[in-house]
């Protein structure tokens, strides 16, 4: 199918995109890569009368170093993460993109726009929970930033108002940091994806998406690791505390019980990655 | 790639009148020559390129970016055509498979690799393929190396149901070392 009729708008600032954003409020969509919203939009699940794009907004391009991280705004493409200065500063960005659609999918759609999207089972979700990023939210009445574990409220649903512009991700950057990113799925359905690792403190933190309907922190993972006697009986511990945050959602894809062994592969590969965690046999 | 659910508030959420959508005039230009037409802002660059452009070797398939068959170059990157609209294009310049082979008429070396491996079939996905492929020989002349693997990964954004890929993965294998053999020879 073809989608329905829409007006288009192509603001050049940011000012000009949150005016019509204030102006059209919920009749208007925004239009990054387009990867997921031009599916919706060619299989009619939505209808919005304008299509605003931010593509030709230069101030939405660019990839910045900030003292606390990296800044990626909205209409950088995942490619263009996956092969710069995001992707060289925050390496499980680039691990995790590798997961999300394929090369000419990347080559349009953004990191901003997988955010905003808000997929339960989307890769970059996890990695931003993990991490302790944030969302840069503008609209004409200023701009707001919210953690990410506060932006998602459902299954494609998000705390963003419909005057706010994503304007872009940041995502600390803390020396020490380091992170392991597994996945594992049927055929790319069903996919449950796992974030390890320490962010420098050597706290333990563990995110997931894939599970339930937004991506997931395991609140206990460092307690439940370190109540263990031993890192493999660590591991089986977190695994099987993400496997528990599966709620019985059953598709075609798989059933609740094969998720939750879907959650305890990817965690364990992942958590067999991070350093100082893996069990001394296994240490290369 | 996924779609949502149908609980978007943008369902139908309007109670003033549908807007005409204003046709707009786009440039695009298309293996080299540019071709201006006025298009309605939903009309998808695969829509324009069949269309305006008369080029129907663009194929389109899912709509939904999983099958791949209209794969195009959007500024040298590989793009579905299916998820890009005309005015995004407005400006830029796209190589569909009618602009791989050189000007005479010369199939490029993947595309003879392509018949040569048994590369295809029924054929419907087969310009997708040769676009996905010559953005991977690009990449190589650019200095990039790809393991089989590498390929494979690469060559599962498409969808062929006919060969089951190794006919496409031998040529691509087979056009990627022609191509560094020949830059070997070029720099001696």
């Amino acid at each position: 199918m073809r989608p329905p009729p829409f007006d288009y708008l192509e603001p050049t600032t940011v000012a000009e995109a949150c005016a019509e954003l204030d102006r059209h409020r919920d009749r208007c969509a925004v239009l990054a890569g387009g990867q997921s919203l031009v599916a919706q939009l060619n299989a009619r699940l939505i209808r919005p009368d304008f299509v605003l794009s931010i593509a030709r907004i230069p101030e939405l391009a660019a990839v910045e170093a900030t003292d606390a991280g990296i800044r990626i705004g909205a209409a950088v493409t995942q490619r263009e993460v996956q092969r710069g200065l995001a992707g060289d500063t925050v390496p499980v960005l680039r691990e995790a993109l590798e997961r999300v659609g394929h090369v000419p999918t990347r080559n349009r759609g953004t990191v901003g726009g997988s955010i905003a999207f808000a997929d339960p089972t989307a890769e970059l979700p996890a990695v931003l929970l993990a991490l302790g990023g944030t969302v840069v939210l503008r609209s004409a009445g200023g701009e707001r930033t919210v953690p990410a574990g506060e932006f998602w409220l459902g299954p494609f649903r998000t705390g963003m108002r419909p005057d706010e512009l994503l304007v872009a991700v940041s995502i600390p950057v803390p020396a020490g940091g380091v992170w392991a990113f597994e996945q594992r799925h049927f055929r790319r359905h069903a996919k449950v994806s796992v974030v390890a690792g320490t962010a420098g403190d050597g706290i333990l933190t563990v995110a997931a998406a894939g599970l339930t309907d937004t991506a997931v922190l395991l609140p206990d993972a460092a307690a439940r690791f370190s109540s263990c006697a031993s890192p493999s009986e660590g591991i089986a511990a977190v695994a099987a505390g993400v496997a528990d945050l599966v709620t019985p959602n059953a598709d075609h894809y798989g059933s609740p019980a094969y998720r939750r062994r879907l959650a305890v592969a990817a965690t364990e590969a992942a958590l067999r990655r991070v350093p100082g965690l893996a069990p001394e046999t296994e240490a290369a | 790639m996924t779609t949502g659910p149908n609980t978007n508030p943008l369902n139908g959420s309007s109670p003033t009148p549908k807007l005409e959508a204003k046709p707009r005039a786009v440039t695009v230009t298309v293996n080299g020559d540019p071709v201006v037409a006025l298009v309605e802002p939903r009309t998808l660059l695969v829509d324009f390129l069949r269309e305006k452009a008369q080029l129907t070797g663009t194929h389109t398939g899912c709509h939904q970016g999983w099958c791949g068959a209209c794969t195009v170059l959007l500024d040298g990157s590989s793009t579905r055509s299916c998820l890009t609209f005309a005015v995004q294009a407005d400006s830029c310049e796209v190589t569909t498979v009618e602009g791989i082979e050189s000007g005479d008429g010369q199939l490029s070396s993947l595309q003879r690799a392509l018949i040569e491996h048994s590369g295809f079939q029924c054929g419907f996905c087969t310009p997708g393929f040769v676009v996905l492929g010559t953005e991977i020989l690009a990449e190589a002349a650019d200095g990039a190396t790809f393991s089989r693997d590498d390929l494979q990964r690469r060559l599962a954004a498409n969808i062929c149901r006919c060969t089951g890929y190794r006919g496409i993965l031998d040529a691509l294998e087979h056009a990627l070392a022609e191509q560094a053999a020949t830059s070997a020879e070029v720099a001696r």
